[in-house]
C-alpha cells in the first residue's frame, strides 16, 4: 500500500508550476554547443559555438575536442602517430570567467564517407570540458602541449578517449563536461539537416531588457523555425530566478510558445539577470537564444 | 424404569464376611448384602483404590441408593428393544456422592456410556463405619435397564460453539434440581443431547467444556412435555492457550517430506500476527532466509537471489501473481487456504522451473463441517467469503473482494486542472467446489480471478460525451495486471499403496502498459498446465517410498515493449510448452533417511529454441536424538530463458541455455524443550550460466525502478554468482503466547561478464532480523509486535556526469559497482485485536499498528535531474489499519 501511496505522491508532486529549479544555472557548466551546419558531409568543415556559464565567476579553462567515433575509441587518437598531433583539432582556452561563448570550427574525416548512409547519422562526438584551475589534470596535460608519442600524450589521449571515466577521479563542482553529436551524412546541402532558430521577447516591452519586480513573472513569447519532431523542445536557463517549466515540448509545425520566466524574489547584485532558451528540434539540430532582464525592486 | 440392585456389596468382600455384623448396623442390610455377596460374583476392588477403603475395616452400613438418576437409551438400542444390564463397580463418598463410576461387566450397544451418566449424577447415604460416622465406600452396582421403564425425554435439545455455530461433540452437560438432584447428558457428534425423566420443576442446564465459557440456562420441566434447548458456548482463547500461530512443522519420520527445510504457517493463527494486515501470504518475509522486500510489497527474495528467481505456487502448480500491486494484498483469501508451506532451497523434484526459493499456498481438500462465511471490511477493501455444504460430501465455496482506494481518492485527486486520475482498483474473485466421495477420492474445482487497474488520465476521459472513455486522447498511462484460471484436481488412490493427484490448469494472463498513444508494453500468456503424480509414502512397515510425477505446461506466450523514441520496438509471439518427469525415492535406514530425486525438462518455443535441463537433487537426514536432526541436502536447479531473451523475433538470444544453481545445505533442528524448538541452517548456492544483458530496455518490474549502471549488451549466459548464508530460528509456543525470532546472515555475489569484477548482489542484505511476538490477554484482547531490522541493499554511486548537448539530457557516471550500501531498515508494528462472540457469529476487530517508531528506510537512490545530487526515495510511512471481520 505504501509504495503504491507512494507512487501515487510522487505523481502528484510533479504537477506544480513556478519557476523550475533545472533552469537555474548556478555553478559552471557547459551550456550549449551549436554546430553550423548540423549535418555535414565527410571532409566538410563545421564550425562550431560553445557557451560557457560560470554564474560565480570562479574562472576556468576550456579544452575542446572532436572524437571521430570507430566503435572502439577516437580516430583522433589512433591517427595521432601520422599527423604527429596528440589530438587533432584539440583546443585549449584558459583564463576565461563569467560568460563565454568559444568559437571554432571542425573538420569530418574524409575517411568517413565510407561509411555514411542515406540517413544521416551521428559519427563525430565534439566534446567540452570546462574546469576551475587546477581541478582537471586532462587540461594541465594539454595545456604542457606533449609531444606525440610522450607517456604524457598517451595520457592525454586515454582521456579525452573516454571522457566520462575520466570524470570518475574529478569532482562534481567547478568540473562540467558537454557532448555534442555532429551528423554525418552524403546529402546535399539543400536537402540536409538546418538548425532551428529561436527569438524572444515580452511583446509588453519594446526593449531588449525588459524589466520585472522581484518574484514576478516575464512572459516571454518565443519564435521558432524549424522542423520539430519527436523530443523536440526548449529548454530556458537562467543564473538567477527561473523559468516555469523546465522543458516545454514542441509540437510539430510550432512557431511560438509563451515562456514565462519568474524574476528572483529579491534583486540580485547584478540586476541584469541572463537569460538563454535552447531549442532542439529532435532529429539534431539546435538552437539558442541569449537575452537578459533587468530586476527592480 | 431401571431396578437397583438389592444388594450391595462391600468392596472387601472377603474381609466382611469374616467379620460379624458390627454392633449397631441394620440387620437387615447386613443380611442383603451378605446375601449380594453370595449372588454375585466376588469383585475386589482394583488397585490403587483409594487408601480408606482398603483400610476400611468394616461397614455396618454399606452406601444405599437415595436418587438414582434415570439413564437414557441409546437409541438404537431401543428401536431394537434391546435390555440389558451394567455391572459398575462405584466409590461412593462419605457425603453419598458418587466420586468415581467404572464398568465392570459392560453390556455394549451404548448402554455402559448411559449407566455411567447415570450412576454419576445418583446420590446415596453414605456408608457408615464401626463408629457410626459416614465414610467412603466402593460398591458394585447394576444398573438395569428395561422396556418397561424406558424414561421419557425431558430436555433435549443441541450445543454449539458461539459464533462459528460448530456443533460441540463429546460435552458432558449437567441438569441440577433446585432440592440439588442431579442429571448428566453427554453430547453426541451433532452436538445434540437428551435429559430424560427429570422430575417436573425448575432445572437449570450447566454446560462447560474445556477452553469454553460455562453457559447456564434455567428451564421448568414438565410432565409430558419434552424442552427443547439450544445452547451456545463461546470459546476463550486465553483459556484454550495459543496453539502453536507458527506451526513450523519439521519433517518427521512419520511424515516425512522431501523437502528437508519446509516451513508451515498454519492459516487459522498466522492472520493475526503484528505487521501483516492479516495478510496471511505476507507473513512468509519474517522467516529466515528471506530479505525484506522493497516498499513493503510482496516480492520473494530468498537467499540472495532475485525476486523472479522464486515463485508461488498453488498446491504444486505455479500461480500468475499472488499479490495485487505487488503487495497490497495476496489475492487468495486465507479460508480458501490450509496452510502456507515456505520452502528456501533445496526443494522436491516435484517443483523445477526455478533458481531460488518457493512460497506453496496450499487448500484444503476437506470438507468443511458446517457451512458458514465471513464479511471482512478495512480502510483499504472489502471481502466476503460464503461456504456452503451440499449434502454431506460436497462443499461450494465463493468469495471476492473489492478495494476502494479509488473510490476514496479519485474525488480528491480529480479536483486538478486538466488531470483524471483512476487511483489504484483491484478485486479478485473465487469459486470453489469441493467433493469427496466415499472412496476417499477428491475432486476440486476452482475458479479463480484477479484483476489490478491503474491508470492517469489527462483532459477529460470523455471528451465526446458519447458515454465512452476516449482512451487515444485522455490516457496518459495505464496499468492492468490480471489473469483468470480454471484448475481441476483430483486426488485419490492409484490402487494398493499408491495415491495420485492429477491438476489440470488453464487459463489466461496478460499485463500491460500504455503511455500516450506511442509507448507501450504487454506479455500475455495463455497457459495449459497438467500435472500427474503418483505417490508411495512411507509407512510404518514399508522403508522405501516412491514418487512419480509428470509436469507439462504449454500454450501461447507473446510480449510486446516499445518505449517511444528510446530503444527498438520488441515483439514476438511463440507456442510454447514445457514437459518435464520426475521421480524422487525416500529410503529410511534406521535413523538416517535419504531422499534421492530426478528431474528432467524440456521447453520448446516454436521452432526458435529447444533448452533442456537434468537437475539430480539428494536430501538427507539423520535423528541423532528424538530432539535433534541434522540434516543436509545437495541438488541442481534450474531456470529457463523467457521468451523475450530467446525470440529472434525481438532482440533475443536462441542460443541461451537454462540457467542453474548448484544448492548446498546443512542444518540442524533441536526441539530444545516442549515448548521452545529452534533451528540452524547453511547454505552454500553457486550460480551458473545466468542470463545478463538488456539491463536498460524497457520492461515490467515490482519494486524501485531500476538504476544504472546497465548491462546494455545482447543477452547471453555469461553471469555467475554465489550465495552463502546461515539461517537461525528460534520459536516458543507458550500456553497464552507465542514467539518467533529469525536471524538471517548472508552474502550474495555476481559477476555479470566474464571480463568484469565481482560485485554484491542487487539484494545482498548481510543481515537480516525478525523478532514476533503475541500475547493471548482476557477477554479476548490479543497483542502482538514485531521488531525488525535488515542491512540496506547495495547500490552504485554516481560519482560524476556530463551533458548530451544535443538531447539535453545528463548521462551519470557510475563508481564502483554495488560500492555503497542504503541504510539499514529497522521497524517497530505493533496489532491488537479483540473479538466479541455472538449466538450465532463472530465480531474480530483489529488494529495494525505499522512503524510505530517512525523509522524512514531508503528503498532506491535516485538523482537530481543533473545528477548532482543524490534523493533518497524512501519507505515505511507509520501506517494504521483499522479492520474487522464478521464471520459465521
Amino acid at each position: 500500500m505504501s509504495g503504491a501511496l507512494l507512487i501515487l505522491g510522487s505523481l502528484l508532486l510533479a504537477c506544480g508550476t513556478g519557476p523550475s529549479e533545472e533552469t537555474l544555472v548556478d555553478e559552471l557548466r557547459v551550456l550549449a554547443t551549436i554546430t553550423d551546419p548540423p549535418e555535414a558531409q565527410a571532409g566538410e568543415t563545421v564550425s562550431t559555438s560553445t557557451l560557457v556559464v560560470d554564474p560565480a565567476e570562479a574562472g576556468y579553462d576550456v579544452l575542446s575536442w572532436p572524437c571521430t567515433f570507430t566503435g572502439e575509441g577516437c580516430a583522433e587518437a589512433e591517427l595521432s602517430e601520422l599527423s604527429g598531433e596528440v589530438w587533432s583539432g584539440l583546443a585549449l582556452e584558459e583564463g576565461l570567467s563569467g560568460t563565454s561563448t568559444l568559437g571554432g570550427s571542425t573538420t569530418l574525416s574524409p575517411g568517413l564517407a565510407d561509411f555514411l548512409t542515406e540517413d544521416p547519422v551521428p559519427l563525430v562526438q565534439l566534446w567540452t570540458l570546462a574546469c576551475e584551475p587546477g581541478l582537471c589534470p586532462a587540461l594541465e596535460l594539454a595545456a604542457d602541449a606533449p609531444e606525440a608519442g610522450s607517456e604524457a600524450a598517451a595520457e592525454l589521449q586515454a582521456a579525452l578517449s573516454d571522457p566520462p571515466a575520466s570524470l570518475e577521479a574529478l569532482p562534481m563542482e567547478g568540473v562540467s563536461l558537454g557532448v555534442r553529436w555532429v551528423l554525418a551524412s552524403p546529402r546535399d546541402p539543400g536537402a540536409r539537416l538546418e538548425n532551428p532558430t529561436v527569438s524572444c521577447e515580452v511583446l509588453s516591452q519594446d526593449t531588449e531588457e525588459p524589466v520585472v519586480a522581484p518574484g514576478e513573472a516575464l512572459d516571454f513569447t518565443c519564435f521558432l523555425e524549424g522542423r520539430f519532431t519527436g523530443f523536440a523542445g526548449a529548454w530556458g536557463y537562467t543564473t538567477a530566478g527561473g523559468w516555469e517549466g523546465a522543458t516545454y515540448l514542441l509540437d510539430p509545425g510550432v512557431t511560438l510558445i509563451d515562456y514565462a520566466w519568474f524574476a528572483p524574489e529579491e534583486v540580485p547584485a547584478d540586476p541584469v539577470v541572463p537569460l538563454w532558451v535552447v531549442v532542439v528540434d529532435g532529429e539534431g539540430g539546435v538552437g539558442l537564444w541569449e537575452g537578459r532582464a533587468r530586476v527592480e525592486g | 424404569m431401571l431396578r437397583v440392585l438389592p444388594f450391595l456389596l462391600m468392596s472387601m468382600l472377603s474381609a466382611f464376611a469374616q467379620e460379624p455384623a458390627p454392633p449397631g448396623a441394620p440387620a437387615g442390610e447386613t443380611a442383603e448384602a451378605a446375601e449380594a455377596a453370595e449372588a454375585a460374583d466376588p469383585v475386589q476392588p482394583e488397585a490403587g483404590s483409594p487408601d480408606s477403603i482398603a483400610e476400611a475395616p468394616a461397614f455396618p452400613r454399606l452406601p444405599q441408593p437415595l436418587d438414582i438418576a434415570p439413564a437414557a437409551w441409546p437409541p438404537e438400542a431401543l428401536a431394537e428393544r434391546v435390555e440389558a444390564t451394567v455391572r459398575l463397580e462405584l466409590l461412593v463418598s462419605e457425603l453419598g456422592e458418587v466420586l468415581d463410576a467404572r464398568v465392570t461387566e459392560p453390556a455394549g450397544r451404548g448402554f455402559d456410556e448411559a449407566a455411567l451418566l447415570a450412576v454419576r449424577a445418583s446420590r446415596f447415604e453414605p456408608a457408615l463405619d464401626a463408629e457410626g460416622q459416614p465414610a467412603p465406600a466402593t460398591i458394585l452396582f447394576d444398573y438395569d435397564f428395561e422396556l418397561t421403564e424406558v424414561p421419557a425425554p425431558s430436555i433435549q435439545g443441541r450445543v454449539r460453539e458461539a459464533g462459528v455455530r460448530t456443533p460441540l461433540a463429546d460435552l458432558e452437560l449437567t441438569a441440577v434440581a433446585s432440592d440439588g438432584r442431579r442429571a448428566l447428558a453427554l453430547t453426541d457428534a451433532d452436538g445434540r443431547f437428551t435429559f430424560v425423566g427429570l422430575e417436573p420443576g425448575p432445572w437449570t442446564v450447566v454446560a462447560q467444556g474445556p477452553a469454553l465459557r460455562t453457559e447456564t440456562a434455567e428451564v421448568r420441566v414438565e410432565e409430558g412435555v419434552i424442552v427443547d434447548l439450544e445452547l451456545s458456548l463461546v470459546r476463550d482463547a486465553r483459556q484454550e492457550g495459543l496453539v502453536s500461530a507458527m506451526e513450523e512443522i519439521t519433517v518427521e519420520a512419520e511424515r516425512l517430506s522431501p523437502q528437508i527445510t519446509e516451513r508451515r504457517l498454519d492459516i487459522e493463527t498466522i492472520e493475526v500476527l503484528p505487521g501483516t494486515n492479516g495478510d496471511v501470504v505476507k507473513v512468509v518475509q519474517n522467516l529466515p532466509g528471506v530479505a525484506r522486500a522493497p516498499l513493503g510489497i510482496g516480492q520473494l527474495i530468498i537467499r540472495g537471489t532475485a525476486p523472479e528467481d522464486s515463485r508461488f505456487f498453488l498446491d504444486g502448480s505455479p500461480i500468475p501473481l499472488v499479490f495485487h500491486f505487488a503487495g497490497l494484498t495476496s489475492i487468495l483469501p486465507s479460508d480458501v487456504l490450509d496452510e502456507v508451506a515456505y520452502i528456501p532451497g533445496n526443494y522436491s523434484v516435484r517443483y523445477g522451473r526455478i533458481l531460488g526459493g518457493l512460497v506453496d499456498l496450499r487448500t484444503t481438500s476437506e470438507i468443511a463441517e458446517r457451512s458458514g462465511g465471513f464479511v471482512a471490511i478495512d480502510v483499504y477493501q472489502s471481502a466476503a467469503y460464503v461456504e456452503q455444504k451440499v449434502g454431506e460430501r460436497s462443499v461450494l465455496s465463493l468469495s471476492g473482494r473489492r478495494s476502494y482506494i479509488d473510490a476514496v481518492l479519485n474525488p480528491i485527486l480529480n479536483g486538478m486542472d486538466g488531470l483524471q486520475v483512476q487511483a489504484p482498483r483491484y478485486y479478485d474473485a473465487q469459486a470453489r467446489f469441493l467433493h469427496q466421495q466415499d472412496d476417499g477420492t477428491t475432486w476440486d474445482a476452482l475458479a479463480y480471478l484477479s484483476d489490478d487497474r491503474f491508470r492517469f488520465l489527462g483532459g477529460e476521459e470523455d471528451p465526446d460525451g458519447d458515454g465512452e472513455p476516449d482512451q487515444d486522447t485522455s490516457t496518459l498511462f495505464a496499468f492492468a495486471d490480471r489473469f483468470q484460471r480454471l484448475r481441476l484436481r483430483r486426488l485419490g488412490s492409484a490402487g494398493g499403496d499408491w495415491t495420485s493427484e492429477s491438476t489440470l490448469s488453464l487459463g489466461p494472463e496478460r499485463r500491460f502498459f500504455e503511455a500516450t498513444t506511442e509507448s507501450e508494453a504487454e506479455e500475455r500468456r495463455d497457459t495449459v498446465a497438467l500435472r500427474q503424480e503418483w505417490d508411495r509414502p512411507l509407512s510404518p512397515d514399508r522403508d522405501l517410498g516412491l514418487r512419480l510425477g509428470l509436469d507439462v505446461v504449454g500454450g501461447n506466450e507473446s510480449f510486446l515493449f516499445y518505449l517511444a523514441n528510446v530503444g527498438p520496438r520488441e515483439e514476438g509471439s511463440a507456442p510454447f510448452v514445457a514437459p518435464a518427469v520426475y521421480g524422487e525415492l525416500t529410503w529410511r535406514l534406521g535413523r538416517f533417511t535419504a531422499i534421492p530425486g530426478l528431474r528432467g525438462d524440456l521447453l520448446w518455443y516454436a521452432e526458435d529454441y529447444v533448452g533442456q535441463a537434468v537437475d539430480p537433487r539428494l536430501g538427507m537426514r539423520y535423528r541423532l536424538t528424538d530432539d535433534a536432526v541434522l540434516k543436509g541436502a545437495v541438488g541442481k536447479f534450474s531456470a529457463p530463458p523467457s521468451l523475450r531473451q530467446v525470440s529472434p523475433e525481438g532482440d533475443g538470444n536462441p542460443d541461451l541455455t537454462w540457467a542453474w544453481s548448484l544448492q548446498n545445505s546443512l542444518g540442524i533442528e533441536w526441539q530444545a524443550s516442549g515448548r521452545l524448538r529452534t533451528e540452524a541452517t547453511a547454505f552454500y548456492n553457486p550460480l551458473f550460466d545466468l542470463v545478463v544483458g538488456r539491463e536498460d530496455r524497457l520492461r515490467f518490474f515490482t519494486g524501485p525502478p531500476p538504476v544504472g549502471p546497465f548491462d546494455t549488451e545482447g543477452y547471453a549466459n555469461d553471469g555467475v554468482g554465489m550465495v552463502c548464508g546461515l539461517e537461525l530460528l528460534a520459536r516458543y509456543d507458550g500456553p497464552t503466547s507465542v514467539g518467533l525470532a529469525t536471524l538471517t546472515l548472508s552474502h550474495s555475489e555476481r559477476q555479470d561478464r566474464p571480463d568484469e569484477p565481482e560485485e554484491l548482489f542487487a539484494y545482498d542484505q548481510p543481515v537480516v532480523f525478525n523478532a514476533l511476538w503475541t500475547q493471548l490477554l482476557p477477554k479476548n484482547w490479543r497483542l502482538g509486535g514485531r521488531v525488525r531490522f535488515s542491512s540496506g541493499n547495495p547500490y552504485t554511486e554516481v560519482v560524476n556526469r556530463y551533458q548530451d548537448l544535443g538531447t539535453r539530457t545528463f548521462q551519470p557516471v557510475y563508481g564502483e559497482r554495488s560500492g555503497a550500501r542504503l541504510p539499514p531498515l529497522y521497524g517497530i508494528d505493533l496489532r491488537i485485536d479483540k473479538t466479541y462472540t455472538f449466538e450465532r457469529w463472530r465480531l474480530e476487530t483489529y488494529l495494525d499498528l505499522q512503524n510505530i517508531a517512525f523509522s524512514t528506510q531508503t528503498e532506491v537512490i535516485t538523482w537530481t535531474y543533473d545528477y548532482g545530487e543524490e534523493e533518497p526515495i524512501t519507505s515505511n510511512p507509520p501506517t494504521p489499519v483499522f479492520g474487522f471481520k464478521g464471520e459465521w
